[in-house]
């Protein structure tokens, strides 16, 4: 599913990480754990193709999204959902702003548009609609980006917020990455409260320290 | 409907280049009215310049009538009137120092004339006229205002020197604020093209989306710069017809300056749209 292999990074004249390897099958949930500013986002964005290693390579389903195309990148992001706390500022409406992860993933706008009215009701939000995703409280948000990741049907989920598995991880949630999981996903989490990774079955990869590496 | 053609989410930064967009436009629209405008309404706004062509004593009714025709048909002349000598002489004695000389005088010393009304196009070329006029058989003198054109065509031409340079200077100003704006826009646009390729939208969708909110609002705001210009310069037009006697006289608005306007618009826009793509689409670096 995703691959790292010998992976480093250089930032300047500077390694940010070097010589990572790390493989998460599919229904496998590996932890990522790793101070601030260790380069769990840089490894994220390397297999969204939006980052390229400096060293190694990095493999989705047999492809290293830094060296294919565009086109060929924006099929395997169709296959990855990225959680990540940035859209702080989206100021799309929260119906529009659900809806637009599966259609981005190629499903038909209607059943997006469907996806996310059901997500607004497990998440008791129907009432907030219409209002600007920027506008919802911070926990509000990170469960409708788990909801929107999941809505998109992905093989790999990549998330990058941290606490997203704390205690304001809502049930029905909790309960959708569950199936997720036995029904075949991956996932890679960067960090996360201890002992979280024994709860969910997954299994820790402990990131190099910053500057500790070549 | 489709998301691309959705609402594009506003903000402030947004409505600054909208508002940047619609003032740069009508800087450049204005622009345009004075540089296109202008030599049509200099040359309008000219008082008139009359070449007076003198006959000699020998010259027989026919003759007259024959130049007449002959001037007519000259693109130079736009207005032709024979003057006799009772006429100039009368004309002459509304001045009352020069009645008491005329009376003194006795017979009349006037001698009949033609007098040709430049085209305001043919003032600047009044040389050729009066060479031409000056040749024509019958004809013994003419009689050019010299200091009065000399003065008008040196006034025109500072005049149009200053508009020109003002209205070019102004025109660029306008373009770089349409330019400001429309790369604010684009830059805005880059964040949501970037969230939209991290779920995988492809060109095509980026594409559309990025025409919807970036090269359609530059293009809009060029085209309602344009309908409002337009609207001003019917009312310049028809200031005479409509209520709106008390409207300076201003040159008529060039119709040719939609077109520019609206051309200009669609271009920069896509070229900002473009741009706004840009980052999405490239290949990451090592």
């Amino acid at each position: 599913m995703l691959q790292y292999l010998h992976v480093g990074k250089k930032l300047g004249e500077k390694w940010l990480f070097a010589d990572i390897s790390l493989e998460v099958k599919a229904g496998e949930l590996v932890w990522l754990e790793g101070t601030s500013g260790s380069g769990k986002s840089v490894l994220f964005d390397m297999a969204l193709g939006f980052a390229a290693p400096t060293a190694g390579n990095v493999f989705v389903n047999g492809t290293s999204p830094a060296r294919a195309g565009f086109h060929a990148r924006q099929q395997l992001r169709r296959g990855i959902s990225l959680v990540r706390d940035d859209e702080v500022d989206d100021r799309d409406p929260v119906a529009t702003w659900l809806a637009l992860g599966p259609w981005c993933a190629g499903q038909l706008w209607e059943r997006s548009c469907g996806a996310s009215r059901e997500a607004l009701e497990k998440a008791s939000l129907t009432g907030a609609a219409g209002l600007p995703f920027c506008e919802l409280s911070r926990g509000e948000r990170a469960a409708l980006s788990g909801a929107r990741a999941l809505a998109r049907r992905p093989h790999l989920l990549l998330v990058d917020w941290p606490n997203f598995f704390g205690t304001s991880l809502p049930g029905w949630l909790a309960d959708d990455l569950r199936k997720y999981l036995s029904e075949g996903g991956a996932c890679l989490v960067a960090g996360g409260p201890e002992g979280k990774a024994a709860e969910w079955g997954g299994r820790s990869v402990q990131m190099e320290l910053p500057g500790a590496g070549r | 409907m489709v998301p691309w053609l959705g609402q594009v989410p506003p903000s402030a930064g947004r409505r600054a280049s909208l508002g940047l967009m619609a003032v740069g436009w009508m800087m450049v629209g204005l622009a345009l009215w004075a540089r296109l405008g202008l030599p049509e309404w200099l040359a309008a706004s000219r008082p008139p310049v009359v070449l007076e062509a003198f006959f000699g004593e020998t010259v027989v009714p026919y003759q007259v009538e024959t130049l007449v025709k002959s001037v007519q048909e000259q693109p130079f002349a736009c207005e032709v009137r024979f003057v006799s000598a009772d006429e100039a002489q009368a004309e002459a004695a509304k001045d009352e120092r020069a009645r008491s000389l005329l009376e003194a005088y006795g017979g009349n010393p006037f001698l009949r004339s033609l007098r040709v009304t430049l085209c305001p196009a043919s003032v600047e070329s009044y040389h050729t006229a009066a060479a031409w006029l000056g040749m024509q058989p019958g004809v013994a003198s003419v009689r050019v205002p010299e200091t009065f054109l000399s003065q008008l065509i040196a006034g025109g031409q500072q005049l149009r020197g200053t508009v020109e340079a003002a209205s070019t200077a102004a025109g660029l100003a306008g373009l770089l604020v349409v330019l400001g704006a429309l790369g604010l826009c684009g830059t805005l646009q880059e964040t949501e093209a970037a969230r939209w390729t991290r779920m995988g939208a492809g060109l095509g969708t980026l594409w559309m989306r990025a025409l919807r909110a970036v090269a359609v609002p530059g293009l809009v705001s060029s085209l309602a710069a344009a309908a409002i210009l337009e609207a001003a310069g019917a009312g310049v037009r028809y200031a005479g017809i409509l209520p709106l006697k008390n409207l300076p006289q201003l040159p008529l608005w060039p119709h040719a300056a939609d077109w520019m306007l609206a051309v200009g618009g669609a271009v920069a826009g896509l070229i900002a749209s473009v741009w706004s793509l840009l980052p999405s689409v490239r290949r990451p670096n090592k």
